[in-house]
């Protein structure tokens, strides 16, 4: 036992010898219920909810009628005009949130620099594109489809943007893993920024659903919150036992990861440090969650481990928390499980109560959130939550903000699948 | 005169419509504006539209005129004259 902790203690020190430490100096974020990290902050404190009935295209015949649509946003006015027609709209949405990113971090590309990377989850892609083009090859035939139908619908094409239009030429990845595809996005680029393979990479996530296939798609799962079509801003309701399950929605969320000395060095703002990432399958089923929550619990145990903590150091959790009955109850069975008596002491929350689930950009708005409650001193409410579940006992931070100082937060992000992620950030003082 | 050709003539009016709708889609797809635009322009050199831009633009005219430009004809489209007398010619037809 005395040379296994030894054996521990060297591992601790040999990693961060040979590991960079990486952390987050710049935010973007396109949102439902705001635009910029100032405004999308001020609506999570206040508990502002962004779903609303939605406009984006004729909905009346769908179960759900509702999302988290961005109506406040004018991609044309960040976005260049030449470039914008080339776009899907989850890449334009990506882009916005891109730039404000990169300046938000005071980044100047120069050439002869190590050139930044970026790492980009979506679940869908350009599906509005794709969609368009099937409508165009069914009513027109083949040869009317677009020369771009190809290239702006891809899951890479708003990493390929980035690159071109933000001048981002090191390593360009895109990540589709449905609803844990940026927090993989964030992971890989941590471990390729601590592994020395790049010194600074913009990573997150980006989605556009709100399109009628796609929409009628995840209406046909019968997935979706279809008992507050006429009061929207009710209908998301995490850990709620009346919760009727998610409510689709578009958003891009963005931020800088870059190796802490350099940031040091060029007197970067750092927001946090992140700590740990992990990974993992359910091998289950390919939309259900496993109702034991074992590949859950496995891939927080692995996510401390990789971050050198116990359970009892995490303060706050960002929690995936869909709405749908199964994933809210499978997530608190297993963070009870691996937190024990510590769950009290946790602060979670859940974003998706106010801004739906943006699918593969989820994950990333879970670190954003986080993030800004370790800087902000503040957790932001889960919103709608009335009536407790029994099988969901966690104080969830209902409806209202609590002020509370915190350092260290775990994200969840979980897939169709069967697809796991978790992060961890910390503070830096 | 938007959905050219119509008409077996080609006269000095038609022409000069078919110009001023090729100056229009070109001036649209480079986004400058309509003045700027000479017939005569070479196309790939002065305002940049590569390989694929030419695809992109002529799908423009496909769609416009709902004509299929063949590929050896879109190989000989250099300016928007090649454009103008493409389309002029298959009106004729």
């Amino acid at each position: 036992m005395k040379n296994d902790t030894h054996a521990k203690n060297v591992a601790k020190v040999m990693k961060r010898e040979l590991f960079n430490r990486v952390v987050i100096t710049g935010l973007g974020v396109v949102a439902p219920n705001g635009i910029g990290i100032d405004a999308f902050w001020g609506a999570l404190e206040k508990g502002k909810s962004g779903i609303k009935k939605i406009k984006a295209f004729d909905a009346s015949r769908n179960r759900c009628q509702v999302g988290g649509e961005i109506t406040e946003l004018e991609p044309s006015a960040y976005i260049d005009s030449k470039k914008i027609d080339r776009m899907d709209r989850y890449a334009q949405l990506g882009i916005v949130a891109g730039s404000m990113a990169l300046a938000d971090a005071a980044i100047k590309v120069q050439e002869g620099d190590p050139p930044p990377g970026v790492y980009i989850g979506t679940g869908l892609g350009g599906m509005l594109i794709y969609e368009r083009s099937f409508e165009v090859l069914t009513n027109k035939g083949p040869r009317s489809i677009h020369p771009n139908a190809v290239s702006s619908s891809m899951p890479n094409s708003l990493a390929g943007h980035i690159a071109m239009d933000l001048g981002l030429k090191g390593p360009n990845i895109a990540i589709s893993t449905a609803c844990s595809s940026s927090s993989h996005a964030i992971g890989h680029a941590f471990d390729a920024i601590r592994c020395a393979r790049s010194e600074m990479i913009l990573a997150g996530g980006s989605e556009a659903s709100l399109s009628p296939l796609t929409f009628s798609a995840f209406d046909a799962m019968r997935v979706m919150a279809s008992d507050c079509n006429d009061s929207p801003e009710q209908a998301s309701k995490p850990f709620d036992k009346r919760r009727g399950g998610l409510v689709l929605a578009e958003g891009a969320a963005m931020m800088v990861l870059e190796e802490f000395n350099g940031a040091m060095r060029r007197g970067a703002h750092i927001y946090a440090e992140v700590l740990g990432y992990g990974a993992n399958s359910g091998g289950y089923h390919i939309v259900a969650p496993d109702p034991t929550g074992q590949d859950v619990v496995r891939v927080m145990r692995s996510t401390l481990r990789d971050a050198d903590l116990l359970p009892t150091e995490i303060q706050f959790i960002s929690a995936h928390a869909t709405a749908t009955q199964a994933n809210d109850r499978v997530e608190a069975l297993a963070l009870k499980s691996i937190f024990g008596d510590h769950t009290k002491n946790l602060a979670i929350s859940c974003v998706k109560s106010m801004i739906g689930h943006t699918i593969g950009a989820a994950g990333a708005f879970g670190v954003l959130a986080a993030l800004l409650a370790i800087n902000k001193g503040v957790i932001h409410p889960t919103i709608n939550f009335a009536v407790p579940d029994p099988e969901c006992d966690l104080d969830v931070t209902p409806n209202i903000a609590r002020k509370r100082e915190i350092q260290t937060a775990m994200i969840n992000a979980f897939g169709f699948g069967s697809n796991n992620a978790c992060l961890i950030i910390r503070g830096v003082k | 005169m938007s959905n050219y050709p119509g008409g077996k003539m080609i006269n000095d009016e038609i022409k000069s419509t078919l110009e001023s709708d090729v100056k229009a889609v070109i001036a649209g797809y480079v986004k400058k504006p309509v003045a700027e635009i000479k017939m005569d322009q070479p196309l790939r050199e002065q305002l940049g539209v590569d390989s694929f831009g030419m695809f992109e633009l002529t799908f423009e005219f496909q769609e416009k005129y709902k004509l299929e430009i063949p590929e050896e004809d879109l190989k000989k489209m250099l300016t928007g004259n090649d454009i103008a007398n493409w389309l002029a010619q298959k009106g004729k037809k």
